[in-house]
């Protein structure tokens, strides 16, 4: 029994604090769609992780990678979180867009993105979501339908979509049958985002502009080169997308970070710790251990072949409740100041950042709702589920 | 990282789950509760032929283990034994044969009369006393095995107490494995119980509200495992900080209150009757969560922990310069 990630994994960390110090200045607050300096940054910064052979370490080695272990990879996960995903768009490349293309892309399909996204110069985007289509993803309906040519026409709409005016490539969810069960007639393209037809909106939100886009598409022309897979192979290639991500974002890592330096700033401030915030504030050093070490375990049995469906809910939703118990305790320790994203505000605006970005960490990426349903499913077998 | 025990561990859990399980379970429990003195009569010989006595937590990790997988067996059943206390006793002809954790004077311990003497160590000063019971169990429904004790003399932070002061660690690691053993059991009849009882035509486990108290469950039960596990590996490893302690306790009385308010809802009316096994976990349990410090109480303590020893973290917190607070301490 061991519960420390070893010395490999503790001098990759050091190796990418080192990186992030030179290479990211301390105001960055991630990369968004509309701001072409934060872009450069991160661009900038893929590129010397490329160079340093950083970029795409979980990869296995005949894709380029380092068949990095599981937990140098969750090492990256948490240092790229903890310092506001310094990746950018490209986080998906190698996380899940990469994988999905070596296991089901067309030699063709891996030659052109697998080499693109391992130099750190592809931007993707996820058209998964769609208004009517959220938890409930089977549903969507944005379709692609056979023209008289025997190419594809695309039309319909996607929602919540980061990334999507800087990325080059979508990959897209569609339904191209109707017959059967829902999941039986999803189909995946992989389509440029520069062809005609295609419309990008940007959607002002409470995380602030440049995070969420509409996509609009009007008879979009694609081909039978873009189908990932085969036509109708959609569902299985979104659920082995999902498994690539089941570890998820490393939330604690960045509740991590924010609890120590509101100590910091705590610190100077002594009736603050000796007060009710002091003890929400240790509570919560508790509640991160806690969520990371959920996180590892889903790690562990996810490499093990032990994990159930529930693993990953459990540690998602510690993450996430603690992401919103953190940035509300964060913002009570500020007081006003807590609504200043000026950098001379305390902790240099950090806390607003969390703030806004919390409201959305049980939304994103499967909602609260659904990992409980999942994890109590997961405890009460068939007994939970719907005849 | 490694998260699996040693056979050798797991094999001793079982033994000691097949022991109690032989007792009568919870049933022996409810037995106890109605005359302590079998706990003298029939457990301590099971425990004493499972070789309890010689159990070297403090100088073996392996032993360490075994006894968290026995711990966590004997809360499955809140069997009625100081397990947490007599095995984080050191070995020795002279050493106290249990170790409690205290917060100032112990007024009640549980099970204290079924030694002639123990140690207390406090968890904010690690500073140790002699401790003896005064009469028997003085048994009331949340404190069924609750003795007086009486303060025989204060040890101070001599030799023994260094010693004594890793027995609180091990201790409050202990402990956590015994109400974990409690909150798994509540946690797997609350889902049976789920997964059977029907209204409104369909098993109370497909609705919402009752899925999102299990999911509450399952992530406060399941956070304990983990959290108890990294700390009996630094307690293994002697890297534990009185910080870490603390927050094992913090952890576990959090993941406990969760377990047992919202398996009792899921539960309803039968959930609270005496033959029900859920209330005397619930019951039984409750000595250990309150004693020698509270939620609010422990969250104190831990926060003053912190600002000696700091915690350690993926962004560490440094302890502060003079290992107190920058200006006055104000309590």
């Amino acid at each position: 029994m061991e519960y420390n990630l070893g010395q490999h994994a503790a001098e990759l960390r050091e190796r990418l604090r080192a990186l992030i110090a030179r290479e990211i200045p301390d105001d960055f607050r991630g990369a968004l769609g509309n701001d072409p300096v934060t872009n450069e940054i991160s661009d900038r910064f893929c590129r010397k992780l490329g160079e340093e052979g950083l970029l795409t370490i979980n990869w296995p080695r005949h894709y380029g990678g380092s068949d990095a272990d599981v937990w140098s990879q969750a090492v990256l996960r948490e240092e790229m979180w903890a310092h506001y995903e310094p990746r950018g768009p490209q986080y998906m490349g190698l996380n899940w867009v990469g994988p999905a293309i070596m296991r089901f892309g067309s030699p063709e399909q891996q030659e052109e993105f697998l080499t693109s996204i391992a130099a750190g110069e592809a931007h993707w985007c996820q058209g998964f979501s769609e208004p009517g289509a959220g938890s409930d993803l089977a549903s969507l309906t944005l379709a692609a339908k056979r023209a008289d040519d025997g190419t594809w026409r695309l039309n319909g709409q996607k929602i919540w979509t980061s990334y999507a005016e800087v990325a080059d490539t979508c990959f897209l969810a569609t339904r191209t049958s109707n017959e059967g069960r829902k999941q039986a007639g999803i189909t995946i393209f992989l389509v440029p985002m520069d062809r005609a037809g295609i419309e990008v909106r940007q959607i002002d939100s409470i995380m602030g502009s440049g995070h969420l886009h509409e996509l609009f598409f009007e008879d979009v022309v694609a081909y039978d080169e873009d189908v990932l897979g085969a036509p109708g192979q959609g569902w299985e290639i979104i659920r082995a997308v999902l498994d690539f991500e089941r570890v998820g974002i490393a939330r604690y890592a960045r509740s991590d970070r924010l609890l120590s330096e509101l100590w910091d700033h705590m610190a100077d401030q002594p009736e603050l710790i000796d007060g009710e915030l002091g003890l929400r504030h240790v509570r919560g050093l508790v509640r991160t251990r806690v969520a990371r070490l959920l996180s590892y375990r889903t790690v562990g049995r996810l490499d093990d072949g032990t994990i159930t469906s529930g693993d990953p809910a459990v540690a998602r939703l510690a993450s996430t409740e603690l992401d919103k118990e953190l940035a509300e305790l964060a913002a009570e320790v500020l007081g006003e100041d807590a609504l200043s994203n000026d950098p001379d505000a305390p902790l240099g605006g950090f806390v607003e950042d969390a703030w806004r970005y919390a409201r959305a960490s049980g939304i994103a990426s499967g909602t609260t709702e659904v990992q409980r349903l999942l994890i109590s499913r997961d405890l009460t077998g068939a007994a939970g589920r719907k005849p | 990282m490694n998260r699996r025990w040693p056979d050798e561990a797991v094999d001793f859990g079982e033994a000691v789950r097949a022991s109690l399980a032989r007792l009568g379970g919870v049933e022996f429990t409810r037995r106890a509760e109605a005359d302590p003195t079998v706990r003298e009569r029939e457990l301590r010989p099971a425990f004493e032929q499972l070789g309890f006595p010689e159990i070297d937590v403090l100088g073996s990790p392996a032993d360490a283990m075994a006894a968290a997988l026995a711990a966590r067996a004997a809360g499955a059943v809140v069997a009625p034994w100081p397990v947490a206390a007599q095995l984080a006793a050191p070995l020795g002809a002279d050493a106290p044969p249990a170790v409690y954790a205290a917060a100032g004077p112990s007024a009640r311990l549980e099970h204290l009369d079924l030694f002639e003497w123990a140690a207390t160590v406090d968890l904010e000063t690690r500073e140790s006393a002699r401790v003896a019971p005064l009469g028997g169990v003085h048994s009331m429904p949340l404190d069924p095995f609750g003795v007086p004790a009486r303060t025989v003399d204060s040890n101070g932070s001599d030799g023994v107490a260094t010693t004594l002061a890793r027995a609180l660690d091990a201790h409050a690691v202990l402990t956590a494995y015994y109400v974990l053993g409690a909150l798994e059991v509540a946690t797997d009849l609350a889902a049976t119980y789920a997964g059977e009882r029907v209204q409104f035509g369909q098993p109370i486990a497909q609705f919402g509200a009752i899925q999102w108290r299990l999911s509450e469950v399952v992530v406060a039960r399941d956070g304990l495992v983990e959290l108890a596990g990294d700390a009996l590996w630094r307690f293994c490893e002697g890297i534990a900080t009185p910080a870490d302690t603390l927050a094992l306790r913090l952890g576990m009385l959090e993941a406990a209150h969760i377990v047992l308010a919202q398996t009792h809802q899921v539960f309803g009316a039968i959930g609270l009757c005496e033959e029900h096994d859920v209330t005397v976990i619930d019951r039984h349990l409750q000595p250990l969560l309150r004693r020698p410090a509270g939620t609010v109480a422990t969250s104190k303590l831990l926060r003053d922990q912190i600002l000696v020893h700091g915690f350690d973290g993926l962004f560490s917190i440094s302890p502060s310069e003079a290992g107190q607070r920058p200006a006055e301490v104000t309590k």
